[in-house]
């Protein structure tokens, strides 16, 4: 029975206009396999797909198609929307003061991970506002502040997904501190940075050598943007690859910045938005999308709720950024930049099932979240105090 | 000829080309141009503007779909489906948009000068610090959909000054667009100070204050009563001694109380003695009065300035006229303009605006405002759902900031802040209105955003809208002129693209008062 069923099943699929290919493995694939059908599915890759379906298997994404036919027996969800979870890049969540670390200016081996407690009520909050993966920063009060980890929300306690996230960098007020014997003005910060690269080039291994070889992306927390556009000629020296942190909070919306940046092409990881934004800085993030930079928008949880990253994107497309890219902003242009992009960030066949269901589009601020999936587990449940697994909630839905 | 008309009724883009065009004719026509400009006003007011095929969100019951708005003279004329309007009105498509009253943010800081963090005296205006050049703040809320703004006092500790509600007309004076310019005394519990003793200090100081204005109103009310009786025996003696110059004393009467002159008039024996004989009652108020300021309470506002330092000579006069005379003209309480205002509170007169966010500071508000009889407004709020059973049992309305996000990052005060604070409320069926917190001038513009956060977390889309509209102008007692679509009502309507609380939805246009500011209208 189990063997033509299945070769129907792969035709169907393949025939309802499947994305990508199918494995299934035989036995019990009916029982693990887990189908919702939304009215309107956004992918975050292309336009959203209207009666769209969403199959998964083993917490990842085996199918994404409209008019997906699901075989019998194939436990099936109704929504009304589904989109991808949220990635935020900018967050402190679960990680207590143990991370303020400043004991010099160069941290490259410090790690966050250690120090995130992963059953913090912080990763709660973050599910029922949309979030399914945060990069929790190292505090930036070090030239080279450390690597940041990249967690997934769980039902019960968090995973690290990441130890060794991206290298984070601080050139600004914060990493001037005068609690070690580092640089205390920004030249000399910029010097520092110099020798250190330099140091490196000689070195055999290093924690930077990625970096400084060009393979490593690197996360420059610096609020100043003139401060920030000071370090690009030593960026083009080396080959660097940088993504621009927090920049423009307090020169929001020059022109200088936004054209240098473009021209550039650095990837701008901004501030949370929020109403006490000004216009010119709310409408920086849809300039910079406009002329092709990649543009990531976080929430800085705990600091402000995590709900903040959701308006950062609302906030943005109410100020010229496309509703396409402001989505982009807080899922498939984070994944990328924590070189993530092949796994989360969109919903298409391969990645991990992270999704949210909502009453209505995730950009209209009046849309309610309902359900949050990590790698096809319930982690959040609108009315639920309780964050209960799958199995369970999938036995009350019928 | 018609289409100069309907560049007139077209501002503020159209009114640049319609003056353009009437600054030409006046030059042709030798009319001085100044004496144009009344004419392109009138011919605003008369001319009506039809909004026509849009959801019309009238805010008494349900939306009408397909529906007509007339809007004549700054008014709504008419408003309903198939309706029958002058065929040379202004016809606005509204097909596949939605119609609502123009939005009203219960608690804004537009014009507002600055923090208002020092101290203050519930006698002091918000109105007169407000600016109402702050044209580009103007047109940002304007354009945002909002009409109507209330702008507090701002001190969040004890009681503070006097807010007020005014329309949002970019450029135009104050005075034009006031609705009301003493809307409701403000105050804070926990706001400013958020140690738990400090908490109970402002809640007995806010007590010790209302006190003290019961017993600067008991002294006032004596002392009119007094007066009352001074005059009356007057006159009876004037009768008695029927003298011809009667009159004249008793014009300089009203003018100066308190004379030297009349005491040799009234040199006769009095008929009976003053029923109180010892008027220094309002001595007891000494030690309140200290921040004497010269001014008058309001009711009282045709009296001269002298009375605050008068005190000691006419009580020394008084003496005198003693051995003179024993009809004694009452001595006149001091003049406090603090006190006076509280007075008026507790006359109910004028409404109290307390922000407090813990439930325990609001249950001590409560208590407060049923002992004094407060018509009483509660802002902020954050802890509200705690309590929103009682707080919907005293009808204590309730006027919401930001509801998603803490109001104030980092106060403990705000422990227990949770987005669904407003859907908590709604279902408690406790009046709610919704404001932008107040903090900057042009936040005002995100009022619908966080209306639609508020509904993200449970608020009923109908309860979000009705707390920008008619129940934020029921709180703010406007709800005669504004807050819904009705004949009569003042014409502040807004057009948007969608679904009202949809934030992806965008304003398309914005009436005030008929008046319209087209999208895309910059100053």
């Amino acid at each position: 029975m189990s063997g033509a069923f299945l070769v129907r099943f792969v035709q169907r699929i393949v025939l309802g206009g499947l994305i990508g290919s199918v494995v299934i493995s035989p036995g019990g694939a009916q029982e693990a396999t887990l189908a919702i059908r939304a009215k309107t599915l956004h992918t975050g890759a292309g336009d959203p797909i209207e009666n769209g379906v969403l199959l998964v298997r083993h917490g990842s994404i085996i199918a994404v198609g409209s008019n997906l036919s699901v075989p019998s027996g194939v436990k099936t969800l109704e929504r009304e929307v589904v989109a991808p979870g949220f990635v935020d890049l900018q967050t402190r969540l679960g990680a207590t003061a143990h991370v303020a670390e400043s004991a010099e200016p160069n941290l490259a081996t410090l790690r966050v991970a250690p120090a995130i407690e992963l059953e913090h009520r912080d990763f709660r909050l973050a599910a029922r506002s949309g979030i399914t993966t945060a990069a929790v920063l190292p505090w930036n009060l070090a030239l080279v502040s450390g690597r940041a980890a990249v967690v997934k929300i769980g039902s019960k306690r968090a995973r690290v997904i990441s130890e060794t996230g991206p290298l984070v960098f601080s050139i600004g007020q914060m990493a001037l501190s005068t609690r070690y014997t580092g640089p205390s003005t920004h030249a000399g910060l910029v010097a520092r940075l110099r020798d250190e690269l330099g140091a490196v080039r000689n070195k055999p291994s290093d924690p930077l050598k990625g970096f400084v070889q060009g393979r490593e992306l690197g996360f420059f927390v610096c609020p100043d943007a003139n401060h920030f556009l000071s370090l690009l000629p030593l960026v083009e020296e080396y080959g660097l690859k940088i993504a621009a942190v927090n920049l423009g909070q307090k020169s929001p919306g020059s022109d200088r910045f936004v054209e240098d940046l473009v021209r550039a092409q650095i990837p701008a990881i901004f501030a949370p938005l929020s109403f006490r934004s000004k216009r010119r800085e709310l409408e920086v993030p849809g300039r910079l999308a406009k002329a092709g930079v990649l543009v990531a928008l976080t929430s800085s949880a705990p600091k402000e709720s995590p709900h903040a990253l959701r308006l950062s994107a609302v906030l943005a497309a109410q100020h010229g950024m496309s509703l396409r890219d402001a989505l982009r902003a807080i899922t498939a242009a984070p994944a990328e930049l924590l070189g993530l992009g092949r796994r989360i960030g969109s919903l298409s066949p391969g990645k991990d099932a992270d999704f949210v269901v909502w009453s209505r589009d995730p950009l209209d601020m009046s849309s309610q979240l309902l359900e949050t999936y990590v790698e096809g587990e319930l982690v959040f449940k609108a009315g639920d105090r309780r964050v209960r697994g799958l199995g369970k909630v999938l036995r009350s839905a019928e | 000829m018609r289409r100069f008309l309907a560049g007139l009724s077209r501002p503020p883009r159209g009114r640049v080309r319609g003056n353009l065009t009437l600054a030409l004719t006046s030059l042709l026509l030798a009319i001085p141009f100044a004496s144009v400009q009344p004419v392109s006003a009138q011919l605003q007011r008369t001319r009506s503007v039809v909004i026509r095929g849009a959801t019309v969100y009238t805010m008494r019951g349900a939306p009408l779909s397909d529906a007509t708005v007339v809007i004549r003279g700054g008014k709504i004329a008419a408003v309903g489906r198939d309706l029958r309007f002058d065929p040379r009105a202004e016809v606005i498509d509204g097909t596949g948009k939605s119609v609502t009253p123009g939005l009203i943010d219960a608690q804004s800081a537009l014009g507002r000068q600055g923090p208002y963090n020092g101290s203050f005296s519930p006698a002091t205006r918000v109105v007169d610090d407000l600016n109402p050049f702050a044209t580009d703040a103007f047109v940002e809320v304007l354009r945002a959909g909002v009409t109507t703004v209330y702008v507090g006092s701002g001190r969040y500790s004890g009681f503070g000054g006097i807010g007020a509600v005014f329309k949002v007309v970019p450029g135009k004076p104050l005075a034009d667009v006031l609705i009301e310019a003493e809307s409701s005394v403000a105050g804070g519990v926990g706001v400013v100070r958020i140690g738990s003793v400090a908490r109970l200090m402002e809640v007995e100081g806010l007590r010790k204050q209302l006190e003290a204005a019961r017993k600067y109103r008991e002294a006032w009310e004596d002392y009119d009563e007094e007066l009352e009786e001074y005059e009356e025996k007057l006159e009876e003696r004037r009768k008695e001694t029927d003298d011809s110059d009667g009159d004249e004393k008793k014009d300089s009467d009203e003018a100066e109380p308190g004379e030297s002159k009349d005491s040799p008039e009234a040199e006769n024996e009095p008929k009976k003695e003053p029923e109180n004989p010892d008027p220094p009652k309002p001595k007891d108020d000494d030690e309140l009065d200290s921040q004497a300021f010269g001014l008058l309470r309001r009711s009282r506002s045709g009296g001269s300035g002298e009375e605050g330092d008068a005190k000691p000579t006419s009580e020394k006069e008084g003496e005198k006229k003693d051995d003179e005379d024993e009809l004694q003209k009452p001595q006149r309480p001091r003049v406090d303009p603090s006190l006076a205002v509280l007075a008026r509170v507790l006359d109910g007169g004028l409404r109290v605006r307390i922000m407090a966010h813990r439930a325990e500071d609001m249950l001590n508000v409560l208590d407060l405002a049923s002992e004094f009889a407060l018509d009483l407004v509660l802002e902020g709020a954050s802890e509200a759902y705690r309590i929103a059973d009682r707080l919907a049992k005293a009808k204590i309305p309730v006027v919401l900031g930001t509801t998603l996000l803490s109001p104030l990052p980092r106060s403990d005060g705000l422990r227990f802040h949770r987005p669904g604070n407003a859907s908590r409320l709604a279902e408690a069926k406790v009046a709610i209105a919704l404001g932008s917190s107040g903090y900057s001038a042009a936040e005002s513009r995100f009022l619908r955003a966080n209306a639609a956060a508020a509904v993200s977390h449970g608020l009923d889309r109908t309860v979000a809208l009705e707390a920008m509209t008619s129940t934020a102008a029921k709180i703010l007692g406007i709800d005669d002129r504004v807050g819904t679509i009705e004949a009569g009502m003042d014409a502040d309507l807004v057009i948007f693209s969608g679904d009202p609380l949809d934030t992806r939805s965008v304003v398309e246009a914005v009436f005030v008062d008929g008046v319209a500011l087209k999208k895309g209208n910059s100053k």
